[in-house]
């Protein structure tokens, strides 16, 4: 049972500056779990994604990954093993597709360059959108980057898939293929965790749902029990105003 | 030659030619040693915490709020002063490289703070280190905001150098001087004295704005 266990929040505290973020926040993952994070804006889902990544720091509980805590690995183990995906791509505009996929495996795995280049290419193909390969970022739509974000993130095989509302930056009529992206990876088994507020999407694809207000873990469950008999009162309030 | 008869004409072009050299001299010595300390002055002030970045700040806003003749002048007097033993040229040498140096560091510090918070993140979430981090990533997209005020202040540099005859130093403007006190005819002196500057200085402007192009990837 240990072993399934991927990542593990144990009372996890953060604040920014005298801004009590997260508060004491609790969640176990499992391999190959999808999970979808939803709240009110504001409410710490953002953050607990970045803590998860080790892009900030906590200041009280752990987090463990792999059964080991976080802060005992190197900080760059972290981020390779854990994937995520921004609200605004964060493609790197002075590179083409392809070297935006290819230069964390080539420089920071050191796997030589025509093996990354193989990876990439495929990893545009399962997105679509091989044929942009010698494109640069300005030339993509906004979903089309968001799509090679997710391809760039791959290719660093994470163990952890990490999405912070990625479709939010979007026309209503990109999501959709961005999602079809994410769906697929999570029935792939790639474990992800999902902050959204396409409450539709969360239904459908993942098998839990936590539910976060003013930094609290106010209702976790499976997605369907959450969604459809909210038990705690804000949520039933949050779903109520969003569905 | 007609317009300066009478007069040696080899001993004026040794004299041009002295003057050429220190010109040149400054200018690389300006360029490249200050480059040298402006980047890393510059790339310190983006590290550093609020306190140390005002004690750089306190250098280097001394350094672009004053003339850089007074600079030289008192450059020229200080070491008389203080009893210490230099040569006027290399006191001025230091003063034209640390001039450079301060301004070249603000141009460093901005084109690095011209790079989105959002790209370091990316950048440090797929696992690059620091050192990676600037140069696979935010180097590259630094660079293109600092080319123009970069060669904008090299340019400048080149042509400031003449300040250093205040204190004289004979270099390419004081040595036209000189020519023009003995052959008394200022105008053709001055049209090659421009003329030579301008050779050196409109290549690198042309290069800089050709790496300017080089370096563009297209944004909206």
């Amino acid at each position: 049972m240990a072993e399934k266990r991927i990542l593990e929040l144990k009372n996890v505290n953060k604040y920014y500056e005298n801004v009590h973020v997260l508060k004491d926040v609790n969640l176990t993952v499992e391999r190959g779990d999808a999970w979808a994070i939803i709240g009110p804006s504001g409410s710490g889902k953002s953050t607990m994604l970045y803590c998860i990544n080790s892009l900030e720091p906590i200041q009280g509980g752990e987090i463990f990954f792999q059964g080991k805590k976080l802060s005992e690995y190197n900080k760059l183990e972290i981020h390779e093993s854990i994937g995520i995906i921004f609200q605004n791509y964060n493609l790197f505009p002075h590179l083409t597709v392809l070297d935006n996929i290819t230069l964390a495996p080539h420089k920071v795995k050191k796997i030589p360059m025509n093996q990354c280049r193989k990876k990439a290419i495929k990893l545009l193909e399962k997105v679509g959108l091989a044929h942009k390969k010698d494109a640069f970022p300005h030339e993509l739509s906004g979903g089309q980057a968001q799509r090679i974000a997710i391809a760039r993130s791959m290719a660093m095989e994470p163990k952890i898939m990490l999405y912070d509302e990625v479709t939010s930056a979007l026309d209503p009529e990109l999501v959709q293929g961005v999602l079809e992206v994410i769906r697929d990876l999570v029935r792939e088994g790639m474990t992800s965790i999902i902050v959204t507020h396409e409450i539709a999407f969360a239904r459908e694809c993942t098998d839990y749902c936590l539910f976060m207000n003013d930094g609290e873990a106010e209702e976790i469950g499976p997605t369907k029990e959450v969604l459809n008999n909210p038990k705690n009162a804000r949520t039933k309030e949050f779903l109520q105003k969003v569905l | 030659m007609e317009l300066i008869s009478g007069v040696n004409l080899k001993n004026l072009m040794f004299m041009l030619k002295t003057g050429l050299i220190v010109t040149i001299y400054l200018s690389i010595i300006a360029i490249t040693i200050g480059t040298l300390i402006g980047s890393i002055i510059g790339w310190l002030r983006t590290i550093a915490n609020e306190f140390f970045d005002s004690i750089i700040l306190i250098f280097v806003d001394i350094i672009r709020s004053t003339p850089l003749i007074i600079q030289l002048l008192i450059a020229y007097h200080l070491p008389g002063f203080l009893g210490i033993n230099i040569s006027t040229i290399l006191a001025g040498s230091i003063v034209i490289v640390l001039y450079f140096a301060a301004n070249c560091s603000q141009v460093v510090k901005a084109g690095i703070d011209s790079v989105t918070f959002n790209q370091w993140r990316a950048a440090e979430s797929l696992g690059f280190s620091y050192f990676q981090q600037m140069r696979y990533i935010i180097l590259p997209q630094a660079w293109r905001a600092m080319i123009p005020s970069y060669t904008g202040f090299a340019l400048g540099i080149i042509k400031d150098t003449s300040l250093i005859s205040v204190i004289g130093v004979i270099e390419l403007v004081r040595s036209g001087q000189i020519i023009i006190s003995r052959t008394l005819n200022p105008l053709p002196i001055w049209f090659v004295i421009g003329l030579i500057y301008f050779i050196i200085c409109w290549p690198l402007s042309k290069m800089s704005r050709n790496l300017e192009k080089k370096t563009q990837f297209g944004e909206k």
